[in-house]
């Protein structure tokens, strides 16, 4: 095991105890001078051309300053998505679209001094419409006869497959080796079809972006965003503000989760703003987060296998049908993950085929949401398997041991599938996924439990499993990077690009350096995310920040340690080659075991001779994206009489290279297995025959409380990546795969149905139960 | 009627003295202000409005004694009355032992509903020093968290409440 | 902004007179009118500091102030009469900081289709007691079938004449703990060795705000135990619903009556309600 003093220890979180005490600011914490607010008005109509907007009895109301709409105010097309220049989504929306393509469609934006009259004014404004045939169902998307949501400009920055034409905001095509020969030489041929629903992210905090001008006129944007770099570039672009007037600053965020991935706010503060010369803010309800916001998007995934008595796959074929709803924001990466974080976990398959598209309909907006598609595919992957394993009469956990990716071993789809642009080849280095179904299993009391079928009065027991992987952000794009400067002390100011969204990367980045240094984390003093104050990096999203901003961090200190040692080397005349970093804040001189303290050294730095000021930036991009490994187990009772699932237990079982801090990687397992868990059983859109959400408010859409909670169980089986920070791999994304199959298993296990549709509502459990005794 | 009501009108809106955190305060409001709003209004901004219905906890605040979700109270009825908010029980400089259980058992993450939480774990110790871990999943069932799972939410309550009934 | 005065009466008498006014509305601290907003009105009658926030228990007779919060009833309850069903109802409704708020008052005012209290108060047979506009005493089914009795009426306190040794079960069926129910199973029942003194059942939440299940009650009344097995439990204690979020009708028809079953069992044979 490795020795660290720093990494890999449960350091306090830095920001924990300003968010215990509430003196952390949130973005709608931020007072400033003389605010206007801006509300929002929205389609009620699922599809619609905008030919009118009287919006006078808005601004013939007392306190209304502007309002702003498709008739007063153009802008280009770009995407929301916040991904890196070009963008792999689409440019299909504007600020303000003269269509409508979703009941909730931003229309128009209102101006005022109050929220309140903002609002009142949005409710008073007349639109008209013409209204065009709404598309809901995605099956029926790339017909030829359903209306087509987009297709005048709209176009895709990055040459990737993108025919709106047909409705089609993506496609994913991969195959290697015959399929069709794959299967004539399988001894059993199994086909399901899976379908996976649309969920919100439901973070505590709505979305808030608050847009305010500086001592010299530049504006100065607050924002609730996992992206601020890409929320700076958006801004200029949307709103024609030159981007080096304007700052980003990312303060305490409530939970993103893949929600504020996206830039939605910030050009309409930005806008308003900029045109009245007035400070602005917006705050979402949590019903315009419902609607207004992205959703996980919904997928249909198709699989069949051939596969011999022995278990053996000759032949895996794939057809993914996404939904992303009205516009096409991650449209084509997370169907694009939906196969490439899934179909390498059995990289001996010698045959296999995936299809993916991605089609618009007139429903909310897909967007990124942790898993982005790995969740979807897992879902039907480990049914699938559990579904051979049954066929072959094989246990599932010896038959993942027996199949999965190893270390050393590569697959074809690493290279293949990328996000938009070409995958990237790897091999994996690190991979404890065997101990983790081990340990796993041992913990669910699997051999115990499994086909026992303990029943007690109506309450029939299961296990079931469920294995994945993830990435460590998207490699040859995702870049992160950081700068450090020394102080008198001998503490160090970090300064990171990375956006810290409450999964604690301010605390792990800070570690890291404080590791390289031999110093405590008291010694590193981390700013992170403001566009004017840190580095760039690419923001919170595909698992990036530990491996990828933590590996900036980590080269910056070491600049950082090689610039200690030289500048001791002048202070004392020893050769450099005779020192080293030691622990505690001091270099050592191998020599003669004499110690110079850092707050010497940059004392000498500054203020001697040759002076100069001890600082060093690094930034880092990922040749690779070294994937995590979990297996997920679930212990479920279901009650024969009603169709209720109880979760009993959830263990997860994840390898994350090695954990920088073990607390925050237990937690975002914990975090992530419990969202899975109610993402598998209690959560839904529900929308009425318009279109129109109907259950926006967390009165009708549920998520699991703490009268709820399964005894979970996360456990860290160490690993060590040889290209990561100190051995470290991702951790934040993978957890929430693993519920929904592992249930669905489960449920499989207790009582002998499959569940292949999401979510798995008591109702839907007893008409299956109902089925299969033939009532 | 009495002669002294809790809140009365001052001009365009009505006016109303609250005390927050020990310290007294005299307030304008809008007859159908809810106490999250004119709490945030007025420098509280500790307390957080997760949805705005009731439904999600993070605006609870201790009301006489009792915690309550602030969007569901009208300002006018809370007028002349004790309230605490997270502010009121510790500070950056003094945390209470609840916020430093938080910390140290890794049960904030993004921190959001933390506020909330304390405060009804401060009113579970208040009234059943050592709870039961049906206790005090009933304590927290109205405290929505989508971060943290609640493992280290339930463990940050059995240290704090070992700490505290050990310093009694 | 439309001016609405904010009273603070002292004395039932002066609430009375104040709610007699147009336009002018009770609140005890709940959050119906939170949820419906003040437009409507232009007064609100705060009823914090009337004589209303009480709990008697005198030889099984309960009589409960209007302004006692669910919190506080359960609480007080779980002291003088723990094995009440109201402890339980009034318990597990809403959650914590919202059973602090939530009246008795209040919640008999709006009797909403999700209420805890209806089951509970149907199988107790108890009664509303009202001043001022429309005062008087009344029962359940009149409360409920006659709305407009309860517009500008203010709620002084509710009655159970009959509220202590029951046995009681009560269940809500609910997607996750923090919800509002679907539907609630609610029975109490006397027994003498193996005889069944009286039993009482009630589903709430159905298209009918609540049923009484007086088939199954009389099949059971003064019988014995073993009488409940030769009845199709199932199938009396159907329900007819609406769908909802929840579930379809058919659905929570069915599985109402299935809780209906496991209520009975649990009350009368022993055992717990699975959960």
């Amino acid at each position: 095991m490795n020795e660290f003093s720093v990494v890999g220890k449960p350091v306090l979180k830095v920001d924990s105890l300003s968010l215990a005490c509430g003196s952390a600011f949130f973005t709608a914490d931020f007072t400033v001078k003389d605010p206007l607010f801006l509300a929002f008005f929205y389609s009620p109509h699922a599809h619609a051309e905008i030919t009118a907007i009287d919006d006078s009895p808005a601004r013939a109301m007392e306190g209304v300053v502007d309002v702003f709409h498709s008739g007063n105010t153009s802008s280009g097309l770009f995407t929301t998505a916040g991904q890196g220049y070009p963008e792999p989504s689409p440019y299909d929306t504007r600020l303000f679209n003269k269509t409508v393509r979703y009941a909730g469609d931003i229309v128009g934006a209102v101006l005022a001094e109050s929220d309140k009259t903002a609002r009142a004014a949005a409710r008073a404004i007349a639109v008209e419409y013409t209204l065009l045939l709404p598309l809901f169902d995605p099956e029926k998307a790339m017909d030829g006869d359903v209306p087509r949501i987009h297709g005048e400009d709209e176009y895709a920055p990055l040459p990737v497959a993108y025919r709106p034409e047909q409705n089609i905001a993506g496609e994913v095509l991969f195959s290697f080796g015959n399929v069709e020969k794959g299967f004539t030489e399988a001894d059993f041929i199994e086909e399901e079809t899976y379908n996976t629903h649309c969920t919100s992210h439901c973070a505590m905090e709505p979305h808030a972006a608050t847009a305010s001008f500086d001592e010299h006129g530049r504006l100065v944007i607050y924002s609730s965003t996992q992206v601020p770099f890409h929320a700076r570039r958006i801004v200029s672009m949307t709103t024609g503000i030159p981007l080096h007037r304007i700052r980003v600053v990312k303060p305490r965020i409530g939970g993103g989760f893949g929600s504020k991935q996206e830039v939605i706010l910030e050009p309409y503060v930005a806008l308003a703003a900029w045109k009245h010369k007035r400070n602005v803010r917006a705050e979402l309800t949590r019903r315009e987060v419902f609607t207004t916001v992205r959703t996980r998007h919904a997928m249909r995934v198709r699989v069949k296998s051939g596969f011999k008595k022995d278990g053996t796959i000759t032949a895996l074929q794939m057809d993914d049908l996404m939904n992303t709803g009205a516009y096409g924001a991650h449209a084509l990466t997370v169907l694009s993950n939906a196969a490439s974080k899934v179909l390498p976990m059995f990289n001996k398959i010698p045959n296999m085929a995936f299809t993916g598209h991605a089609v618009y309909t007139t429903l909310p907006v897909g967007g990124a949401y942790r898993g982005y598609g790995a969740t979807q595919g897992y879902f039907a992957f480990n049914q699938h398997v559990d579904a051979i394993c049954r066929k072959v009469g094989a246990d599932f956990v010896e038959y993942v041991k027996k199949w999965h990716i190893r270390e050393g071993e590569t697959s074809e789809v690493f290279r293949a599938i990328g996000e938009g642009t070409e995958g990237v080849s790897q091999i994996v280095r690190s991979c404890k996924l065997t101990e983790c179904l081990d340990r796993g299993a041992e913990e669910i009391r699997w051999n115990e439990l499994r086909g026992k079928r303990l029943r007690s009065g109506s309450v029939v027991k299961g296990v079931g499993a469920a294995v994945s992987m993830q990435g460590s952000g998207i490699a040859m794009v995702d870049m992160g990077s950081a700068s450090m400067k020394m102080n008198d002390d001998g503490s160090f100011n970090l300064f990171a690009g990375a956006t810290d969204i409450g999964t604690g990367s301010d605390t792990i980045l800070s570690q890291i350096a404080a590791e390289r240094l031999g110093i405590s984390v008291e010694m590193i003093v981390i700013l992170s995310s403001d566009t004017d104050l840190t580095p760039f990096d690419t923001g919170a999203y595909a698992s990036s920040t530990t491996y990828i901003s933590g590996q900036a961090v980590l080269r910056c200190a070491e600049k950082i340690g090689e610039q200690l040692l030289s500048t001791a080397s002048s202070m004392t005349g020893a050769p450099v080659g005779n020192l080293s970093i030691g622990k505690g804040g001091k270099v050592i001189n191998s020599a003669d075991g004499s110690e110079i303290p850092f707050s010497e050294i940059a004392c000498y730095s500054m203020y001697s001779r040759n002076q100069f000021q001890i600082q060093a930036q690094a930034s880092f991009f990922g040749e690779e994206s070294p994937p995590p490994f979990m297996a997920h187990f679930a212990e479920v009772d279901v009650d024969m009489e009603t169709g209720r699932v109880r979760v009993v237990k959830f263990v997860s079982a994840g390898d994350c290279g090695q954990p920088i801090n073990p607390v925050l990687a237990l937690g975002q397992i914990e975090g992530a297995t419990l969202n899975g868990i109610s993402y598998a059983l209690t959560e839904q859109y529900l929308f009425d025959a318009k279109g129109k959400m109907t259950n926006n408010s967390f009165w009708d859409y549920k998520i699991y409380g703490s009268l709820d909670i399964p005894e979970v169980k996360a456990i860290l089986a160490e690993s060590s990546e040889p290209s990561g920070p100190y051995g470290a791999k991702s951790i934040s994304e993978i957890g929430i795969n693993g519920p929904a199959p592992a249930i669905a298993n489960a449920i499989f296990d207790a009582v002998g149905i499959r569940l292949r549709e999401l979510p798995m509502t008591p109702e839907k459990v007893l008409a299956a139960i109902k089925a299969k005794a033939g009532r | 009627m009495s002669e002294v009501s809790p809140a009365w009108w001052g001009g365009i809106e009505m006016k109303g003295s609250f005390i927050v955190n020990g310290k007294k305060a005299e307030w304008s409001f809008a007859p159908d202000a809810v106490l999250l709003d004119v709490l945030r209004n007025n420098g509280h901004t500790e307390v957080h409005r997760g949805c705005g219905e009731g439904e999600c906890g993070a605006c609870a605040v201790i009301l006489e004694g009792r915690l309550v979700n602030s969007c569901q109270v009208f300002a006018a009825s809370a007028a002349g009355q004790k309230i605490t908010t997270v502010a009121g029980i510790g500070s950056i400089h003094s945390p209470h032992p609840i916020q430093q259980a938080f910390v140290e058992a890794g049960a904030i993450q993004c921190g959001f509903c933390t506020p909330a939480m304390i405060l009804a774990v401060f009113c579970l110790l208040q009234k059943t020093p050592n709870p039961t871990d049906d206790e005090i999943r009933k304590a927290l069932d109205g405290n929505l968290c989508r971060c943290t799972g609640y493992v280290k939410i339930f463990e940050a309550v059995r240290l704090a409440a070992r700490r505290m009934s050990s310093n009694e | 902004m439309n001016r609405i005065e904010w009273y603070f009466p002292e004395t039932i008498d002066e609430a009375a007179a104040l709610l007699a006014r147009e336009r002018t509305v009770p609140h005890g601290g709940g959050t119906g009118l939170v949820k419906s907003g003040l437009s409507s009105f232009s007064g609100v009658v705060d009823l914090a500091k009337l004589p209303l926030n009480y709990l008697k228990m005198e030889k099984g007779i309960l009589e409960i102030g209007a302004s006692q919060t669910f919190a506080s009833v359960a609480e007080n309850l779980s002291n003088l009469c723990p094995d009440c069903i109201l402890v339980a109802a009034l318990g597990s409704a809403a959650s914590t900081p919202l059973r602090n708020r939530i009246t008795i008052g209040g919640s008999v005012s709006f009797f909403p289709p999700w209420s805890d209290l209806i089951g509970p108060f149907s199988v107790l047979e108890g009664e509303i007691c009202t001043e001022g506009k429309n005062s008087g005493t009344y029962d359940l089914s009149s409360w409920l079938a006659n709305r407009p009795v309860q517009q500008g009426t203010l709620v002084t306190s509710v009655l159970l004449p009959d509220a202590a040794d029951w046995d009681s079960c009560y269940y809500r069926e609910v997607r996750v703990g923090f919800d509002y129910p679907a539907f609630t199973v609610s029975v109490v029942a006397r027994k003498n060795g193996s005889k069944i003194e009286k039993v009482r059942a009630a589903v709430s939440g159905g298209l009918e705000r609540v049923t009484r299940l007086s088939g199954i009650e009389d099949g059971l009344n003064g019988k014995d135990l073993s009488q409940l097995a030769s009845l199709d439990v199932k199938k009396m204690a159907r329900v007819t619903f609406g769908r909802k979020p929840a579930g379809s009708a058919e659905y929570l028809s069915e599985i109402a009556a299935v809780h209906v079953e496991r209520c009975l069992k649990s009350v009368l044979l022993g055992g717990g309600e699975l959960r």
